[in-house]
């Protein structure tokens, strides 16, 4: 019974509509400060978080769809190999987690697949059917973690056959990405045919670890053909080696290519190199700021130690660099 | 990979994730409600969520339920907030009571009050009077466990509750002269 149903100012408070502390800020604060209390001396007496599901997802920036060529089964089934390969996943394939939970709407089903994250990237694969892709335009698809935190798709890749879509939303934030995350994937829009856009609601859900990085000592800088490269981190994860750095000097030959009768190769190479001389993928490049940039470069892992970091600038002498434990 | 703090309530077991997943909502309200300012309630919320956490090894569900165990929590947090403001709550108690009103006009004054006159009214109580208030009405606790949170029967709750209306009708009263 309520007793004050009768009371005017009673019932105003019940239902007043006021600015009130965002309770997801306020549940990560407290997480936050909670973990970083235990992980200063505590005795472990408590049981493991119940939140480790590995998704399969994939990201990646926009490229043109790849040939679908099947993987072998594994945690996730089959699922397209060029995508799997253009992520970095292929020979890691025991790091992805498999989610399984689908939505239909407006007649399109779409799978959430399989995920991977680690301090670099979180990768998110997708299967729908009929065959579409998660279109990008002004609502790209969101990733949103327990505590509220939402994260926008930086890209992906995909292929026409299978429906097959990698999503890269980046890494995950804390707490989410130390205690592991449970993840919504919200699409708004998809894109059949490769031009029809189809407007509905496709929210999945699944739960992600996130695999811990080394870091790797930093290399010298190099100054080549004008720019002066310094390393800031290197960290090794199962699948990436991430690359920090800061550039200055002629920064705008970064995006610049060679006119070399069509070939179009970049004006500024950036690889690593492993022992047996093997050049392993940049999966991603950042770069942000100016006139001092900072970047992340992103390498698929792979290949005997020690890697070599080789900058080659067009028309000037390459430098190089190990990078190792 | 952190680990969880989880502790055992007959056949339920709650981590801190998912305490703050339950509660959170309601503790940020009832903050809002019980403090002078949006800053103030936010270290309300994020205090007493995380004593609440930390004594989670130390809850006993054979003592009290999670419920009243965790409003207490935040009860004596925000109170231990307000006794930190400039007291204002004596001046307050002294007004209202003094002039029988009609039901119907001050009702009617009541409904057409904005949001921020309502919650003025309220943030300029006392203390305890806040707290009640809060708890009531901005927790979703009923008049019984309100009274289990503040160390009161239920009808001792309902008559603390009605006192502490009356002394936000006053307020709103006082502030339209």
């Amino acid at each position: 019974m309520n007793e004050f149903s009768h009371d005017i100012l009673a019932r105003r408070l019940a239902t007043l509509e006021f600015e009130e502390p965002d309770p997801h800020v306020i549940s990560a604060r407290v997480l936050a400060r909670a973990s970083a209390r235990r992980t200063s001396g505590r005795p472990a007496a408590f049981a493991l978080a119940p939140v480790l599901l590995v998704g399969l997802t994939l990201s990646g920036t926009y490229f043109a769809p790849v040939f679908s060529q099947a993987l072998a089964d594994g945690p996730i089934g089959t699922f397209a190999g060029g995508l799997l390969r253009g992520s970095g996943l292929a020979s890691r394939t025991d790091r992805i987690t498999a989610m399984d939970d689908r939505v239909t709407a407006t007649g399109i089903t779409l799978e959430l697949v399989g995920g991977y994250a680690d301090g670099a990237r979180t990768l998110i694969l997708v299967r729908t059917v009929p065959a579409a892709y998660p279109a990008f335009g002004s609502t790209p698809p969101v990733l949103r973690d327990q505590f509220g935190q939402t994260y926008r798709a930086l890209g992906a890749g995909g292929t026409v056959e299978t429906g097959e879509t990698v999503l890269d939303f980046g890494p995950l934030r804390w707490p989410a990405s130390g205690v592991g995350a449970r993840l919504s994937l919200e699409i708004g829009h998809l894109l059949v045919g490769g031009t029809t856009e189809v407007s509905g609601e496709w929210t999945t859900h699944g739960t992600l670890a996130v695999d811990e990085g080394v870091d790797l000592a930093s290399p010298a800088a190099i100054d080549a053909g004008g720019l002066h490269f310094t390393f800031t981190r290197v960290r090794s994860y199962p699948t990436v080696v991430a690359v920090d750095f800061r550039v200055s000097g002629a920064t705008e030959l970064l995006a610049q290519r060679v006119s070399d009768a069509g070939k179009g190769a970049p004006f500024v190479d950036i690889a690593l190199i492993d022992a047996a001389g093997g050049r392993l993928a940049i999966l991603r490049g950042d770069l942000s700021g100016g006139p001092e940039m900072t970047g992340r470069w992103l390498f698929q892992t792979g290949g005997p130690a020690p890697h070599t970091l080789r900058i080659t600038v067009s028309g000037a002498q390459s430098v190089e660099r190990l990078i190792g434990p | 990979m952190a680990t969880a703090q989880a502790i055992a309530l007959s056949s339920e077991r709650i981590t801190a994730e998912e305490l703050c997943a339950r509660y959170a909502a309601k503790v940020s309200r009832f903050a809002a409600l019980t403090a002078s300012s949006r800053d103030e309630a936010e270290d309300i919320a994020q205090d007493a969520l995380l004593k609440a956490v930390r004594a989670l090894d130390r809850y006993d569900p054979s003592r009290a339920s999670l419920d009243g165990w965790l409003w207490r929590i935040v009860a004596n947090t925000a109170r231990d907030a307000t006794r930190r403001e400039r007291v204002r709550a004596a001046v307050v108690e002294r007004l209202g009571l003094d002039h029988p009103r009609s039901a119907s006009v001050e009702d009617e004054a009541i409904a057409h009050l904005s949001t921020a006159e309502v919650l003025s009214a309220v943030r300029r109580l006392g203390p305890r009077d806040r707290e009640l208030l809060a708890l009531r009405f901005g927790s979703g606790l009923d008049t019984a466990e309100v009274g289990e949170v503040m160390g009161l029967s239920a009808e001792t709750a309902r008559r603390a509750i009605g006192r502490a209306l009356e002394r936000a009708r006053a307020t709103v009263e006082r502030s339209r002269r």
